[in-house]
């Protein structure tokens, strides 16, 4: 026994060094990494970085003087009171990224939004903090038609119909999110960039492979851009969307955690 | 009723949790109660500091029950950094009683060729410092460790209990010898 006191002695001071080594770790302040207003989705995407242990929870954000707060997400809860996403989006060594989505139910709420541009988040435990939104306006899709999309941890892919003919001068990918693999039209590889423009025309299609970036949030997406005219001569914007699928790495995590934590 | 059988009671109470209206029937820190009650009985060496270290643990499991309701506690254990470090202590202290109990259960059954004890008590201060550096690695890696050990702990308490159980039965034994030499 008198050993084992020995033992339990050095244990113990291991143990609090331990632990002690953990607080240092530790954030004071949660770390918000992305937002987003998606009117498409009548839906407001938040993420954070938090705690492991004891994690900051996310109580509300106000946009333009009204309180939007998160809810069950499933339609079988529809308006309902239950408590949001109180499990975390993904879990590392120490820390933890929430990302509660707010569900908006009506279109003049969104309608609403779509000049938003500065929200106040708030936490739980008494943390607030300004962000500047990030608002993706409604999508209107007029001259294509979405026939298939697939997205997975090895990439995404779509294909499209031309429905009203335009002219492509540009493709890009919006934050470099990923990395364009392909661009078919009429399952014929496209150079990029674009050096000359392209008619297209009805019933043609467009092919378009990707890498698989990081989604900071449920839900997050990577936008492909087509630009050019349409039949009028105007000038044309086409954002084409899939789902990104990798969660951030714990190297990233700690990156923005040295960057931006405890300050 | 014997030492072994007083400590195989309190094993129900710690692992067993029926709760009834949300109040648990069976609480560990009766259990830990009842260990302190068989240690108080016998009179050799490092009983009463089994005992005391049974009180001890009964304080703390008494206490933990109204920690829980304020959800103080996380999967690491106390969140607040004294408590963590009580906690700490706690878990030392469980292990010191747990080799009292082996030391009197030796003591009492003149038996000590068992490499059960040192292997349990080994297995608890490993557990001690997986945790230390547990909680250092990667949330997925721990999860996958943690229900290993706990497996391990699994068959670690029923052997445990079949232990209690062979020495309870020599211990009864014993006590009926004694009674019949006396006679």
């Amino acid at each position: 026994v008198k050993k084992l006191f020995v033992i339990l002695a050095v244990v113990g001071l291991i143990r609090v060094g331990s632990v002690l080594y953990y607080e240092t770790k530790l954030l004071d302040e949660p770390i918000i990494i992305a937002n987003e207003v998606n009117l498409d989705m009548n839906s407001i995407h938040l993420s954070y970085i938090t705690n492991l242990m004891q994690p900051s929870e996310f109580q509300s954000i106000e946009i333009d003087g009204m309180q939007y707060y998160p809810q069950n997400d499933s339609f079988m809860f529809y308006d309902s009171q239950q408590p949001i996403q109180t499990e975390s989006y993904a879990n590392y060594t120490y820390y933890s990224i929430f990302s509660p989505t707010i569900w908006l139910q009506m279109d003049d709420t969104t309608n609403h939004l779509t000049t938003a541009t500065e929200g106040t988040v708030y936490f739980k435990d008494g943390h607030k903090e300004t962000i500047t939104l990030n608002v993706r306006q409604r999508r209107e899709l007029t001259q294509l038609d979405q026939i298939m999309s697939s997205g997975g941890t090895d990439g995404s892919s779509g294909r499209y119909r031309v429905v009203e003919p335009f002219t492509l001068n540009d493709v890009t990918v919006v934050e470099d999110k990923v990395e364009l693999v392909s661009f078919q039209i009429n399952q014929v590889e496209v150079p990029l960039p674009v050096e000359t423009p392209i008619q297209l025309s009805p019933s043609d299609t467009i092919d378009i492979a990707t890498t698989n970036g990081m989604a900071r949030f449920d839900g997050e997406w990577r936008t492909i851009e087509l630009s050019g005219l349409d039949k009028q001569g105007n000038e044309l914007i086409i954002p084409l969307i899939n789902s990104l699928n990798d969660r951030p790495s714990a190297e990233w995590v700690d990156e923005i955690v040295k960057e931006r934590g405890n300050k | 009723m014997n030492f072994h059988m007083l400590v195989l009671i309190s094993l129900l109470f710690q692992f067993l949790d029926i709760n009834i209206g949300g109040i648990d029937i069976m609480p560990d820190f009766v259990g830990f109660i009842i260990v302190a009650y068989a240690f108080s009985k016998i009179k050799v060496r490092y009983a009463a500091l089994g005992m005391y270290c049974s009180v001890i643990l009964s304080i703390s499991s008494f206490v933990e029950i109204f920690q829980e309701k304020t959800h103080t506690t996380s999967f690491y254990g106390a969140v607040d950094l004294w408590l963590q470090i009580l906690f700490i202590v706690i878990g030392l202290v469980d292990i010191l009683h747990l080799a009292c109990i082996f030391y009197v259960s030796n003591k009492i059954v003149k038996i000590e060729s068992s490499v059960f004890p040192t292997l349990f008590i080994s297995a608890q201060i490993l557990v001690q410092l997986f945790t230390s550096f547990g909680m250092h690695l990667p949330f997925d890696v721990l999860e996958g460790l943690t229900i290993s050990m706990l497996i391990l702990f699994f068959f670690f308490y029923m052997y445990f209990i079949v232990f209690l159980w062979k020495r309870k039965n020599i211990e009864k034994k014993m006590y009926e010898e004694m009674q019949a030499e006396s006679h």
